[in-house]
């Protein structure tokens, strides 16, 4: 099982950042970052890293400049 | 400043002012409405210039009853003073002459050291004393109290400095001023609910998550990080300028994130950054100085560019402003790209005073003039902020024809148009954004104002149940709007005209390498941006 924003989804083996976040219903573009066991991903990288079972995925947006 | 500073006034003349002013719902238990808007004509870009603020001395202020401070004049003798508002609410101006000199954070504990480490500082630097039209004021953090949050841009440091004061102390006062409402029950319902919205969208902002620093990771993989002096490349090892090293840093050496600059604030986006030996460094480390000391200078050591944003927090000079002529000099061939602790002398030279020291001083146009600089990246002298405006071209259409001049928190459309790069809808999110900032600035933080957004009449009803009547939002709307178009008009009255409002020549001639995006917004469209 991973967690995506807390949500369970079955984990299935080789499953990437992008295939989890598709599972839980979330919607990424070049405004959102991922946190994925507290290391930051960002939009580029989602589509390739691999996940391992028991992964937690925080999906984060970017609302405004710094 | 309409009504009394005259538009065409020496900014560090007698005619000038500087206000220090609270925003509309301070005083309240509204999350972020102790800010402090600090104006005053601009001695960098000869305009109005409007420079907010986080930090603690808001709240004293609000819970003093003082809704804004005025500096009128200039001393008639030589001197330095500083203006101490105690706990009974009196306020008397000091002889300061023993601070002549002494930067911010030195300050900041002599103060405390005086007054008691609970008091709210507002300070200059040797900056400000000195003058530069870079120079910052700087407002003492919740807390720990170290003078990390700057009202950085525009060169109001020097305004402070010219008029003599030194600082302003406030303590908390023994009795709390209480605000009055048309509405208190009415008030006290709505803001408890925009509280709870903004804090709910808070939990999924990088801000607060991990702070304004991971804008790189967005901005360094679209172009929109600027790179060797905006040359529209990109930056390989961004990264090492990024979110992961930074919260490993944090976790390794008893740093923090999620601090909040002042009490009750819900999105927390402030930090704590200590060095390799677990010291202090600096706080308040944001994407801006981290953007322009780093890959915009070709700097990828991120405990060095902590070192530059704390030189340039101690000597009180926006950090922007001061990045921005690094690069201009790097580019000037001045130091090598890339070169850390060429960057540190050189930004040691505004601290010493020396004859490029007080160019640097003057911001990076006037470093760009000085070496003969083609491509100097300001609007109405004022350089611009972390956002390549070829790759964000609304972004750029603001700082074009913001009064403030380029100036990101006036309206940074990343990600709100169609395509960042393309020109559909650029000068429509610009013109909205615009407007929205100048309502947010008058009575919260920005960063808080983004999650509003599915409530935002609230705001309306919250004016209404504070100021009396039943306008709702449209009196924001409104008041965004006159905002605006009185800045524009002082800024004319001061002698601008349509050729302020442009980008400099080169983003409309080079192509960024990163996308081939030129800025392609025309001269017309910027010209009638403001036609409401």
């Amino acid at each position: 099982m991973i967690y995506v924003n807390e949500k369970e989804i079955p984990y299935k083996p080789n499953m990437t950042l992008g295939e989890a976040l598709a599972a839980a219903g979330e919607e990424v573009d070049g405004m959102t970052l991922l946190l994925l066991d507290g290391k930051v991903m960002s939009f580029a990288q989602h589509a390739f890293e691999e996940i391992e079972d028991g992964a937690k995925i925080k999906v984060l947006r970017v609302v405004s400049g710094g | 400043m309409m009504k009394n500073v005259p538009p065409q006034c020496d900014p560090l003349g007698e005619q000038n002012q500087l206000l220090f002013c609270l925003g509309l719902f301070a005083g309240t238990s509204f999350t972020t409405a102790h800010r402090l808007s600090v104006g005053g004509k601009s001695p960098l870009t000869g305009g109005i210039k409007e420079s907010n603020v986080g930090g603690y001395a808001g709240t004293l202020l609000a819970e003093q009853g003082i809704k804004m401070i005025v500096l009128q004049g200039l001393p008639k003798e030589e001197g330095l003073w500083l203006l101490h508002i105690d706990r009974e609410g009196k306020a008397e101006l000091l002889d300061a002459a023993e601070y002549k000199g002494v930067n911010n954070y030195e300050l900041r504990e002599k103060l405390a050291g005086r007054f008691g480490d609970k008091v709210a500082t507002i300070t200059i630097g040797s900056a400000g004393e000195l003058g530069y039209r870079s120079a910052s004021i700087h407002v003492s953090e919740f807390g720990a109290g170290h003078p990390s949050r700057a009202a950085a841009r525009g060169g109001l440091g020097a305004v402070m400095g010219r008029k003599g004061l030194k600082a302003i102390v406030v303590e908390k006062p023994a009795e709390r001023y209480k605000v009055e409402y048309a509405d208190e029950e009415k008030f006290k319902e709505v803001c408890a609910l925009v509280n709870k919205v903004i804090a709910q969208g808070a939990q999924s902002d990088p801000f607060h998550n991990i702070g304004t620093i991971s804008t790189i990771e967005v901005t360094g993989t679209n172009g929109i990080l600027p790179v060797d002096n905006f040359s529209g490349k990109l930056f390989p090892a961004y990264q090492e300028v990024g979110s992961n090293k930074f919260l490993t840093n944090l976790a390794t050496r008893g740093g923090k994130n999620k601090l909040a600059c002042q009490p009750g604030c819900v999105v927390q986006c402030s930090n704590c950054y200590n060095d390799e030996n677990g010291e202090y460094l600096t706080s308040g480390f944001e994407y801006e100085t981290i953007a322009l000391f780093g890959p915009n200078c070709h700097i990828s050591d991120l405990d060095s560019i902590a070192r530059m944003d704390r030189l340039c927090d101690d000597i009180g000079v926006d950090t922007i402003e001061a990045a921005n002529g690094i690069a201009v000099a790097m580019e000037a061939g001045k130091l090598p790209w890339g070169d850390a602790e060429a960057a540190l002398a050189l930004l040691g030279e505004m601290k010493e005073g020396t004859e490029f020291g007080k160019i640097m001083g003057d911001g990076c146009e006037a470093v760009g003039k000085y070496l003969g600089c083609k491509r100097i990246p300001a609007v109405k002298h004022q350089a611009l902020a972390g956002y390549e405006p070829r790759n964000t071209k609304g972004t750029g259409i603001t700082y074009a024809t913001s009064p403030m001049g380029a100036d990101h928190t006036a309206g940074l459309t990343m990600g709100r148009a169609f395509d960042d790069a393309g020109r559909a809808a650029q000068a429509y999110a610009s013109n909205k954004l615009q407007v929205a900032m100048c309502i947010a600035d008058s009575m919260m933080c920005i960063f808080a104002f983004a999650h509003v957004v599915p409530v935002m009449p609230k705001l309306g009803d919250m004016m209404d149940a504070m100021y009396g009547g039943n306008y709702g939002f449209p009196r924001l709307g409104a008041m965004g709007v006159k905002t605006l178009l009185t800045e524009r008009a002082y800024n004319k009255m001061a002698g601008m005209t349509d050729a302020d409002d442009r980008l400099p020549e080169f983003f409309y001639k080079e192509r960024s390498v990163a996308t081939g995006s030129v800025f392609d917004i025309n001269d017309y469209e910027l010209e009638v941006l403001f036609d409401f």
